[in-house]
């Protein structure tokens, strides 16, 4: 965004509460309505926050994506401008390949979201907040619930990534 | 029967559930022993989140070895937990980015002070800060090193802690070998850890691995190394102290 002098920012999302219908594989599961409504939500969020993502990273599972789907539903143009990459390496990922997924993001990129899952996300969280909101530190360590978001500065670069390296600012979750 | 049954084991190191460190511990307690884990700061919560993923969840004691007070701390916090220590795995190392990547004439002082105190001088600092824990039993301290007689890509200042390391780990089986205290290091080839992530040119490494191993190496598999780091915890290297164990899948033997 022109003329945005904020730090870059790295918004960590867990996909929406899903349902798990008979016979359906873990990567198949589907967003519960309650997902959706908060998927809704964490868009409204993001738009409210000047937080409009210029790059996505989300999870090649039905339920990260069905997640972005409602989410950009609420931002404006629809998410239009949004470059968003479905990345297989983020669905079942350890905390050390979702890092490797975040350090490939263009270093244009300002606005970074990443749709994913637990215990990646959760880890993700505790491993890159070093300083910032104890408030926020407290809430993402006791529970990481579906669309949880943790909201992150970045002042490095983002090849450059690792433990301890961005500020917790928030840490939300949005509901619809 | 498990060949630590009954030893107790203070494990350092383990950040994320691909470190080392956890599956020395997770080896560990299969094979009998009791652990304690340390971790420091800002990765504390997240080290005690990955210890739930332990056949056994350990308790997790604050330990950052460039503090005196958390030195002084140690045997006592520890002692919460255990009655006393039979071994202690030393996995601990870290290098300002301007030790790392290739800038080695360029690189001040005070960045290769951190990266020796951090990587090496805080073998003597951990083993010293928990000798009160350490009975006439003795104990087995094992050290994780990449091998350092030879100059690596970009590795650097981290490749002159190490032989500082090799240095520092003769020089405390010297010492501490009349006390029954045994320390080697396991010399392993490259794991795919969170701390290998901030070695740029890591995939220099991983190249050289591939093509020069005679019996082959899985950068993703920190097992073979954490198995020789719960052997010479173990009472089969009884008389072995001083040593750089390789596991490298022979890498070092190699003229090429």
């Amino acid at each position: 965004m022109a003329g945005d002098k904020r730090p870059a920012r790295l918004l960590v999302l867990r996909h929406g509460k899903s349902d798990w219908p008979a016979g359906v594989a873990d990567r198949d599961r589907p967003l519960g309505r309650r997902g959706i409504r908060d998927s809704g939500a964490a868009g409204r969020w993001l738009a409210g926050a000047d937080d409009v993502p210029d790059v996505v990273w989300c999870s090649t599972a039905l339920r990260t994506r069905q997640t972005w789907e409602h989410l950009r539903a609420e931002l404006p143009d629809g998410g239009s401008g949004c470059d968003v990459r479905f990345e297989k390496d983020v669905y079942a990922a350890s905390v050390e390949a979702l890092l490797d997924v975040v350090r490939r993001t263009s270093s244009k990129a300002r606005r970074v979201l990443l749709v994913g899952h637990n215990p990646g996300v959760q880890d993700l969280t505790l491993l890159l907040a070093a300083r910032g909101s104890d408030d926020a530190r407290a809430l993402a360590e006791t529970k990481f619930p579906t669309s949880g978001l943790a909201v992150f500065d970045v002042t490095g670069a983002w090849e450059a990534l690792g433990p301890g390296g961005a500020t917790l600012t928030d840490f939300v979750v949005p509901r619809g | 029967m498990g060949i630590l049954d009954g030893k107790r084991l203070l494990v350092t190191g383990v950040l994320t559930d691909a470190s080392i460190a956890f599956d020395v511990a997770r080896l560990a307690q299969q094979e009998g022993a009791t652990v304690v884990l340390t971790s420091y700061g800002r990765v504390f919560n997240l080290t005690r989140r990955i210890s739930a993923r332990l056949p056994e969840p350990a308790p997790v004691v604050e330990l950052d070895v460039t503090k005196a007070e958390d030195l002084g701390a140690l045997a006592g916090r520890v002692g919460e937990h255990v009655g006393g220590i039979d071994g202690i795995m030393h996995s601990i190392a870290f290098a300002p980015e301007a030790a790392l990547g290739g800038n080695f004439l360029q690189t001040e002082w005070p960045d290769v002070a951190t990266a020796i105190e951090v990587s090496a001088y805080s073998l003597k600092a951990l083993t010293m800060a928990a000798l009160p824990l350490i009975g006439d039993g003795g104990a087995s301290v094992v050290g994780l090193d990449f091998d350092a007689t030879v100059a690596w890509p970009k590795y650097d200042w981290m490749g002159v802690a190490k032989a500082a390391l090799e240095s520092t780990s003769r020089y405390l089986a010297r010492d501490l070998g009349p006390r029954g205290i045994r320390v080697n290091l396991v010399a392993a080839g490259p794991i795919r850890t969170m701390a290998a992530k901030s070695i740029p040119g890591f995939e220099e490494f991983e190249g050289v691995w591939a093509t020069r191993a005679p019996i082959g190496w899985d950068l993703n598999d920190a097992e073979p190394a954490a198995r020789a780091c719960v052997a010479l915890m173990s009472d089969w290297f009884p008389k072995t102290t001083g040593e750089i164990v390789h596991v490298d899948g022979g890498v070092h033997a190699m003229g090429a």
